[in-house]
């Protein structure tokens, strides 16, 4: 892919970058994949959620400090520099901290420390410069004004901010938006943080089809997903009384019909009679000892810096556990962007395509667990196994598998804040993945979000009922 | 690089154990969960963290996960800052529902 270069300053180095990614993204192709440090145990964060729900890739941008790099394109000239990655974290410093910790017992209070004011200030003073938090931005940006909305083509945007009242708003345009889109009547608008309509897998699957060894027809379930996809928008493309918002996600529920969008840094603000979320589901990476270490990403993460941010994985080992749909599409995308495969199937619900994973010569196992993931330097990781216990394929006792880049797929979880803030019944419901929405009269969720799996052909997408 | 902790909530660093004796110490309910560890309080707004949470929640209590109680959740789900709301030509009416705890 011929692209420009630009220039990024990132703590003092001058690094040469594609001009059409992320910060993120060049910052991890220049060798640097720590863009942070948590909060409490000062342990290094790379990009995870790549759609700037996260902590992990906050940094410093032009002096403007809490600034989402996953989502942010790279500028020449453009100033980085990370937070709370200070001295306070090297490693000798830890040991001291950790000394430390005894003279602060649980239920001691922070706020013993605010007397006498000299003291406290003299000891705020001290410890921010150390931490590298509570470095204010600077005074230039405290009237800083937003641009005026950018895409004079599309006249929600370029309009006032309210885009009024909606029959029918649907979040998310993806398999199952796409055909609650074509059952819903009246004026519908349906937005989608993508730019294009068909969901969070649709770019991969598209990636998968220009692909010249035709990888997609060894695997029915791609195929088959990407089909309904492609059919679900040759529908969806003759709807033109339907507003479709490209790049905007719903941020914001006010009960009982008002939601916020925002769309880059705008927001915009819209009524609805009926809501129907049909939102994205949310990678779950799961819990297990150093399920926070940097190069660990779920397959919808690995979708965006793939297919947006042209993420260059050539030559790189990665690790791919779990199973189902986006197991095999994770897989298939990595293959075909010239990635070295692992594949560790914990979920074998769907052995039909192991076969088309041999063919493939991909290095396939069965009968593990994942025990942890621990990170070996700035680059690598390391991934420990044991025996499931299934008689299936013995395997003496622990293994480990190093990789650049570890991709686990699991059981993704609906996204429910803006509905629960609207008023939605929102419950914990293990086989959805965690909380959802229950629909009501006026909130209706399809989709992942509301347990119509599109990958599912128990469930297909478009059967979702809409009152 | 320190002993393998498990992380149930990455933005605040709270782990699985530290969750686990917050339970111990009485606090049984999501809410009073997440006020005294701060799981679910960090820049994600717990949509990493809550239904992972709750979810070990039911199992410390053995309850049904239905029975779990949601915290409250006010907009916005995401950190904005000033200038994106003063750029609202209508500010968001209304009122969150709950909004009293």
């Amino acid at each position: 892919m011929a692209s420009d270069k630009v220039h990024i300053r990132f703590e003092g180095k001058t690094l040469e970058c594609r001009s059409d990614t992320t910060v993120a993204v060049a910052l991890w192709e220049n060798g640097v994949r720590c863009l942070s440090r948590s909060p409490k145990y000062g342990r290094p964060r790379g990009v995870t959620c790549a759609r700037g729900h996260c902590t992990a890739c906050l940094m410093r941008v032009d002096n403007i400090p809490n600034v989402r790099t996953c989502e942010l394109p790279v500028r020449e000239g453009m100033e980085i520099q990370r937070q709370d990655a200070g001295a306070f974290y090297a490693a000798p410093m830890q040991k001291v901290l950790a000394a430390g910790s005894a003279f602060f017992p649980v239920g001691f209070y922070y706020k013993w420390f605010t007397k006498p004011a000299t003291v406290s200030r003299l000891f705020l003073n001290g410890i921010r410069p150390l931490t590298g938090v509570g470095r204010l931005p600077g005074p230039e940006h405290a009237t800083r004004v937003l641009p005026p909305a950018s895409d004079p083509q599309d006249p929600t945007a370029a309009s006032a901010t309210d885009l009024g009242r909606f029959d029918t708003v649907i979040v998310g345009a993806g398999p199952s938006g796409l055909a609650a889109a074509e059952k819903a009547t009246g004026r519908v608008l349906i937005l989608d943080d993508h730019e294009i309509p068909g969901g969070q897998r649709y770019g991969a699957l598209r990636r998968l089809a220009e692909d010249q060894g035709k990888i997609l027809d060894r695997f029915d379930v791609l195929r088959s997903s990407l089909e309904r996809i492609e059919k679900l928008r040759d529908q969806f493309s003759t709807r033109n009384d339907v507003t479709f918002l490209q790049g905007t996600r719903a941020i914001a529920g006010y009960h009982p019909d008002h939601l916020l969008l925002r769309r880059e840094d705008r927001l915009q603000s819209v009524k609805f009679d009926t809501l129907i979320w049909a939102a994205g589901a949310l990678d779950t990476l799961g819990l297990f000892p150093g399920n926070d270490t940097p190069g660990l990403l779920g397959p919808r993460a690995l979708y965006r810096l793939l297919v947006r941010d042209g993420l260059q994985v050539k030559g790189m080992h990665v690790l791919i556990i779990g199973g189902g749909l986006d197991f095999w599409l994770s897989a298939a995308l990595l293959d075909v962007a010239g990635a070295h495969l692992s594949l560790v199937v914990t979920n074998s619900d769907d052995p039909s395509e192991i076969p088309a994973a041999v063919d493939r010569k991909w290095p396939l196992n069965t009968g593990l667990i994942l025990d942890n993931i621990s990170g070996m330097g700035e680059q690598k990781l390391r991934a420990s196994f044991s025996p499931d216990g299934s008689q299936s394929i013995r395997h003496d006792s622990q293994m480990t598998m190093d990789a650049d880049l570890a991709v686990i797929c699991n059981r993704a979880k609906p996204a429910y804040d803006v509905p629960f803030q609207l008023g939605g019944d929102v419950t914990l419901q293990p086989d959805l993945g965690g909380f959802a929405l229950s629909d009501d009269s006026s909130l209706v969720a399809v989709g992942e979000a509301g347990g119509n799996l599109p990958g599912d052909p128990a469930h297909p997408a478009d059967e979702v009922n809409i009152p | 690089m320190s002993k393998a902790k498990i992380f149930l909530c990455r933005c605040e660093d709270v782990t699985l154990s530290e969750f686990r004796d917050a339970y111990g110490e009485g606090f049984t309910e999501l809410e009073s969960l997440k006020r005294y560890t701060g799981v679910g309080t960090g820049f994600c707004q717990g949509k990493g963290c809550l239904s992972e949470a709750a979810g070990e929640l039911a199992v410390l209590r053995n309850i049904p996960p239905g029975e779990v109680k949601l915290t409250n959740i006010r907009p916005p789900a995401e950190p904005l800052t000033f200038a994106q709301l003063a750029a609202l030509d209508v500010p968001p009416a209304g009122n969150n529902v709950e909004d009293d705890s």
